[in-house]
């Protein structure tokens, strides 16, 4: 079925339209295991539209009847009218339209994603397949182009291809690197995006990890970890305390400072997987004497906006509680911790969001660091990281916003061992884990995420360090974002890879203090993974 | 048929300059989308354009007017439309067929305003001599080009969305009707050229009386089949995804390279305000937008808060 699927598939395959056999999977130097699919129970085939693949992502409670079958595609019909109209897409109406209108089917797109790749050409996972399938429905059912049928070919619109396009949707890691390769400028990451939001917005369906247990979890307790503000401050006190014994280093983590200039803002995650980061963000800021604060209200102190991967509502209203807080505070500027996705949310798409009233400056802690590290400021001594290092590139933070150097001019400085994987940089690929991925382990996805969507960053882990792959050389993996280190920790737990290839990752402030003169010897724990 | 030749003419240019013109105002008047850059972005200024990078690899990036280097930009969008580098870069084999294709389009309308230049010159009184002679030349050398290139572009196209599976797919009765157009056209402007003793000279003269509403007989059969089809797909191609041709720069410098931020724009911090003020209908429960309530006040309802208003 792999490569004789074609578009029309979509709408007129009975049951399960397809699946990725491990014999097509790409093989590693590293023995990342080809894991077979989990049979999907009969209970969720009952509940949910199980047509596409061996996952379900997207949970699509299942029609009942042929009326329920009608609703369905009328919502989604409905749903496409308001993806084109002015006042519900103005914030992205007009890439989504140029790139449906302006596709020249070249396909040149196709070999830039991973997932394609890996999975030796799979026709599901070529960008522009779920894309073009929305184009033709586009032109045939809502603007109903002249001789469209003719011209495009007739794609039968039923519950079964809006099911399909809707799981399709979250067959995207919506890194954009396809878009990056158009010559035209067509956006398939972006469509993949808008089908996500048709779905969020319209029908109200959408993952349970980044709805339920994300977005409305944080705007009701202020964090997708589910942290209220009294307990994650609890949880930091316990952190400064525990890692002020450990590094002989005395710091506290500043709560609510008014008028202090930073606003810092974690992603919540950290606090809870990797107290780590927290700390060694404070012993930095502490040790180069910043004016700097956390804050504890509503949001605040949890960076994370997955409405940047499905819900434009859910985004701005997110958005707006950080740079309420940081107003409310009076801080000069916000910077974002380790989470690429909140680098980009925040700095980049609110920015033409946020009124003018709450358009306080915000800007990554990358730039910062390299500051702090060349500023001459903390005494370093870089043997401590010497050690093979290599450096993921969050897509969000990268190729989304341009930040490429800063964290390599740390790695120069403080990393005698560096090695770049190639490509990185604004070329670099996805962790797997990115645009909600990394938070999901149900039905097949921790699968999907080892066999398919993390096996490309493996590849590159693994060329990176091919002078020393075996476990006698003790490796890091820079990644700093908080979901690429998730989606990898998952990897190499999954495989082992701690004890076959000693591989550890982490951020890169841990790296910075590891290498700090003033703090003693041995941050990065090395047996902890 | 001599009529009918200029009737197309002018509608065809008419048709193809309304096009152009209302699918760019319709792209301007679009609402101010949010910010969706994709690095590299064109106008980059010093050594952050060799990587990639931006001016928010900067601390205090705003207390800096961005402005971007103009000619970075022109420099990348030339780099990309002139060579089809993208193409090039990642689908070689396409490249080999679309570059002689887009090349060969580039000698005919270098070629066509050049003759205009000509019909003017003539329209104006030039007489005949070593100018004519020189442009002449050039025009028939860039036609020459111009047709094969088309020819063997669109042959090439056509054969590889036959033959090769993943392009296959993909291909329409669009697709195919386009390349064979193009075909026709460069079949048609070949024959012409070979069986005249100057391609420039039937240009230049329809071209004169085309300005000067005299309609008389373009001068072989071919060649006004060269020019109801030709100015046919002038009229046709803007309104199609060939259109891409001049949306392209919108694609590039407003979407893909529109790093801008907002406290440097009134005009955007103005549009935003009215974007604010949009209505929403999207019905899902945690918006139950009606089309009365506005993006402002969805964005500032939290359907997920406590009763208590406490976090
Ligand atoms: S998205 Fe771009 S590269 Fe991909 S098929 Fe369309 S035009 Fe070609
Ligand atoms: S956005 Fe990334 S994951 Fe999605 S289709 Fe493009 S390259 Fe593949």
């Amino acid at each position: 079925m792999k490569s004789s699927l074609t578009l029309n598939d979509i709408s007129r395959a009975n049951g399960q339209l397809t699946t990725v056999e491990m014999i097509e999977l790409m093989d590693l130097p590293l023995d990342v295991a080809k894991m077979p699919w989990k049979p999907l129970s009969e209970e969720q085939q009952n509940t949910y539209c199980c047509l596409l693949d061996d996952l379900v992502v997207l949970q699509i409670p299942r029609p009942k009847t042929p009326v329920e079958e009608e609703e369905l595609v009328n919502k989604f019909l409905d749903g496409m009218r308001k993806l084109f109209s002015e006042q519900d897409n103005w914030t992205f109406l007009s890439m989504l339209e140029t790139s449906v209108n302006y596709c020249a089917q070249c396909n040149s797109c196709s070999e830039a994603c991973h997932l394609f790749e890996v999975t030796g050409g799979h026709e599901m996972y070529r960008p522009n397949f779920r894309s073009e399938i929305f184009r033709r429905i586009y032109k045939q059912y809502v603007k109903k182009e002249p001789f469209a049928k003719w011209r495009y070919g007739d794609l039968d619109l039923n519950w079964k291809t809006v099911a399909r396009l809707g799981e399709l949707a979250f067959r995207c890691n919506l890194c954009r690197r396809c878009a990056q390769t158009c010559p035209i400028g067509v956006d398939n990451g972006l469509i993949a995006r808008e089908i996500r939001k048709l779905f969020s917005q319209e029908l109200g369906i959408n993952p349970p990890e980044l709805h339920e247990k994300g977005s409305m979890l944080q705007l009701r307790t202020g964090s997708s970890t589910a942290m209220d503000s009294m307990v994650v401050r609890d949880n930091v006190e316990f952190i400064d305390e525990d890692f002020a014994d450990v590094t002989g280093y005395a710091f506290k983590t500043p709560w609510d400072v008014e008028g202090a200039d930073i606003l810092l803002v974690h992603n919540a995650g950290e606090i809870m997987a990797w107290p780590e980061n927290i700390a060694a963000f404070s012993i930095i800021f502490q040790a180069a004497g910043l004016s700097w604060t956390l804050s504890s209200a509503l949001a605040a102190y949890d960076g994370i906006n997955y409405g940047t991967f499905y819900d434009d509502v859910q985004f701005a209203r997110t958005a707006l509680l950080h740079a309420q807080a940081a107003k409310k505070l009076g801080v000069k500027k916000i910077v974002l911790g380790e989470c690429g996705h909140a680098h980009k949310a925040l700095t980049i798409i609110a920015d033409r969001v946020l009124p003018p009233e709450l358009d306080i400056p915000r800007e990554s802690c990358f730039p910062l660091l390299r500051d702090i590290v060349m500023s001459g400021k903390i005494a370093f001594d870089p043997s401590r990281n010497n050690f093979p290092v290599t450096l993921h590139d969050p897509c969000n933070a990268v190729r989304l916003m341009g930040i490429v150097k800063p964290q390599r001019d740390i790695m120069h400085h403080l990393c005698p061992q560096f090695r770049e994987m190639h490509p990185h940089g604004v070329n670099n690929y996805c962790c797997g884990g990115g645009s909600g991925f990394a938070i999901m382990s149900r039905n097949n996805i921790e699968i999907w995420r080892n066999n398919i969507s993390g096996r490309k960053k493996m590849a590159q882990i693994a060329d990176a360090f091919a002078d020393c792959l075996g476990p006698e050389t003790k490796k890091y993996i820079c990644a700093p974002c908080s979901n690429c280190k998730g989606q990898i920790r998952e990897l190499i737990a999954h495989n082992g890879l701690l004890e076959k290839n000693s591989l550890h990752y982490g951020g890169i402030v841990e790296l910075i203090v590891n290498a700090m003169v003033d703090v003693n010897p041995g941050y990065i724990k090395w047996e902890e993974e | 048929m001599v009529t009918f030749v200029y009737l197309v003419a002018y509608l065809g240019t008419v048709a193809c300059a309304a096009i152009i013109v209302l699918n760019v105002i319709k792209y301007l008047k679009k609402p101010q989308h949010v910010r969706w850059e994709l690095y590299p972005v064109g106008h980059e200024q010093g050594h952050r354009a060799s990587y990639g990078g931006s001016y928010l690899e900067e601390v205090d990036w705003w207390k800096q007017k961005q402005t971007g280097s103009f000619f970075g930009g022109l420099k990348a969008l030339l780099i990309e439309v002139l060579f089809l580098h993208a193409t090039f870069e990642h689908n070689k084999k396409l490249w080999g067929r679309t570059y002689p294709f887009h090349f060969g389009l580039y000698m005919l309308f270098g070629g066509f305003f050049l003759t205009i230049f000509a019909a003017l010159a003539q329209l104006m009184g030039v007489v005949p001599g070593a100018f004519f002679t020189t442009v002449g030349n050039l025009v028939q050398v860039l036609s020459l080009v111009g047709f094969l290139g088309v020819i063997g572009g669109t042959c090439g196209l056509i054969h590889r969305r036959l033959n090769q599976e993943d392009l296959r797919k993909y291909s329409t009765r669009d697709h195919y009707f386009n390349l064979g157009a193009f075909l026709l056209l460069g079949l048609l402007g070949g024959v012409t050229w070979l069986g005249s003793p100057s391609f420039f000279e039937l240009g230049r003269n329809f071209i004169a009386n085309m300005l000067s509403f005299k309609f008389v007989d373009p001068g072989s059969a071919s060649f006004s089949l060269y020019l109801i089809l030709g100015f046919a797909l002038a009229a046709y191609v803007p309104a199609t995804h060939m259109g891409h041709f001049y949306m392209k720069y919108f694609m590039y410098h407003d979407i893909r390279w529109g790093d801008q931020p907002s406290q440097d724009s009134a005009t955007i911090q103005g549009k935003i305000g009215r974007m604010l003020n949009y209505r929403v209908s999207w019905s899902a429960p945690h918006i139950k937008g009606d089309g009365e309530k506005t993006w402002a006040e969805v964005a500032t309802t939290n359907p997920s808060a406590n009763p208590d208003g406490k976090n």
